[in-house]
């Protein structure tokens, strides 16, 4: 009897849970699609699409270059505040992550800089900077900087003191402890820092855009509201959201590349 | 030939109002291929002694002197190995074991094929190429040793390296560091605060007192070389471990009450 029971799976566990997870995903957007259509269509009206217009409206947008270009000049701000957050939070992070002096000097505003709402700060630096470019991309640098710069200096202190201590019994100038030891053992943190700081930067690049420089995908957001067209609005949504995941997932990979040798669940 | 004399520590605690006396004129000379035990209850301050001979830590007054030469910080005359062994996770074995000669500025082939045979002669022939997080806690170890005497050092300093392993790997990882030392017979000094393995290993015993941390006694082993693994089955081998054990508990006493 067990033998027989046995031979009805046909299916390893790995097959198994493949199944499920993608079948629990299947359900969850049938589920989403379902309410939303059904509640589209009974309190919708001018503030609300159903499902079914969202995706034509979609198929629409993306057969149009209009959002192409409009992602381009978002993208521009996100792209230069990033890199300029990524060049400036690295080094920054490593120094204060290695001269305590530097880091009691620095702590409060780096703090500061981690739990101010920078939405607050936005008005601001348009009327220093006015509507073009470089505010945008000060506002995606602020998103993204202090959390890069506080993930850098974090993996440095958290580094095992010991390998500190064994790189300078082997005699380690403080270059080879920087190439061999600091670095390396400062990546994961990085990395992390670097991802999470992408995510903030993409949020950066968006709440401009929506609050005071009204371009990119941000102005076809509000204008799509302002014409009464809900379908448009989610529609350049959902194509703000495929951008971010494609962003993340890409970042994600390089990532788990750098830091292959931790044990799966540090990562 | 080590010379320590008159050796003082003293820490100072980070508000500035406690200082902690961690060594307290440790006067103490070890001999050239000579195994030196440092057993003492935590806080004597062994460990401390151990790191400023490495020159890693800086002492207050006396001098400390190894080779004829005073000790200013970290040489390859001496390598040390550490309790928590402090392996590289994101480097593999042969590079671990490389590490000390990668530094000196050895070419690759040359300081990879000089770890190989020091892999081998640990006992972990094959695992060349494996991360540490693959390896048990005394494989890490055995990683550890292999890369102090990597750089063929004349001083191995060994901070309790076999604390952090369980008993029977621990018996183990004694015979095989008797073995090695007595295929190539090196300077030892070693931290333990266990009386056993102190027994087993040393030529000397130096028993440490706690709080300030000072030099209590220094105890001839009576046995010779090489030494049986059976060397607990002798009768003097109970006597010293007694002997050892109601210092300690003194000590222990003394520091709690």
């Amino acid at each position: 009897m067990g033998l027989q029971t046995s031979t009805k799976t046909r299916f390893t566990p790995a097959q198994e849970d493949r199944f499920w997870r993608w079948g629990m995903q299947v359900a969850f957007f049938v589920v989403l699609f379902g309410v939303w259509e059904w509640f589209g269509r009974t309190r919708g009206g001018l503030l609300f699409a159903p499902f079914s217009e969202t995706f034509v409206a979609w198929i629409a947008l993306v057969s149009q270059p209009e959002i192409y270009e409009a992602l381009w000049l978002s993208n521009q701000a996100m792209l230069l505040g990033f890199a300029l957050a990524v060049f400036l939070g690295i080094p920054i992070g490593l120094l204060i992550g290695r001269l305590e002096k530097l880091e009691k000097f620095l702590d409060i505003y780096l703090n500061i800089l981690l739990v101010t709402p920078m939405s607050a700060l936005i008005p601001i630096i348009i009327v220093a900077l006015g509507i073009d470019l470089s505010s945008r991309v000060l506002v995606v640098f602020l998103f993204s900087f202090p959390i890069i710069t506080v993930n850098t200096r974090t993996g440095l202190k958290n580094l095992d003191p010991s390998l500190i201590e064994m790189a300078r019994s082997f005699g380690a100038t403080e270059l080879q402890l920087w190439r061999r030891i600091l670095l390396p053992g400062a990546t994961p943190a990085m990395m992390a820092g670097i991802r999470l700081g992408l995510g903030r930067a993409l949020s950066g690049m968006i709440v401009v855009e929506l609050l005071l420089v009204a371009v990119g995908v941000g102005a076809m957001i509000l204008n799509s509201m302002g014409f009464f067209k809900p379908e448009i609005t989610y529609s350049v949504i959902i194509v703000i959201i495929i951008e971010v995941m494609v962003v993340m997932g890409i970042a994600k990979r390089i990532e788990e590349r750098l830091v292959s040798w931790r044990p799966r669940g540090e990562r | 030939m080590i010379e320590i004399k008159d050796c003082s520590k003293v820490y100072g605690s980070l508000d500035g109002h406690q200082e902690v006396k961690a060594l307290d004129d440790v006067n103490l000379t070890v001999q050239d291929k000579e195994f030196i035990a440092l057993l003492g209850p935590s806080g004597c301050g062994k460990t401390t002694l151990l790191k400023i001979v490495a020159g890693l830590i800086q002492w207050n007054t006396g001098s400390v002197k190894v080779g004829g030469k005073d000790v200013v910080g970290p040489g390859p005359d001496r390598a040390v190995v550490f309790q928590n062994f402090a392996l590289m996770p994101w480097a593999d074995i042969k590079t671990n074991v490389a590490f000390g000669l990668e530094l000196q500025g050895m070419g690759k082939e040359e300081r990879e094929s000089k770890a190989i045979q020091l892999i081998d002669a640990v006992g972990l022939a094959g695992f060349a190429d494996h991360y540490p997080r693959h390896l048990s806690g005394g494989m890490q170890q055995r990683v550890g040793l292999a890369r102090a005497l990597a750089v063929n050092p004349q001083t191995l300093l060994m901070d309790e390296p076999f604390g952090a392993l369980d008993a029977q790997t621990r018996r183990l990882m004694q015979e095989d560091l008797l073995r090695l030392h007595q295929q190539e017979p090196k300077t030892v000094i070693f931290v333990t605060h266990a009386i056993e393995e102190a027994i087993r290993l040393a030529d000397r015993i130096v028993l440490m007192s706690a709080r300030p941390g000072r030099v209590q006694e220094i105890i001839d082993v009576p046995f010779g070389r090489p030494r049986s693994e059976q060397v607990d089955k002798e009768p003097a081998f109970g006597e010293l471990n007694d002997y050892l054990w109601d210092k300690l508990k003194m000590m222990q006493v003394l520091t709690t009450s």
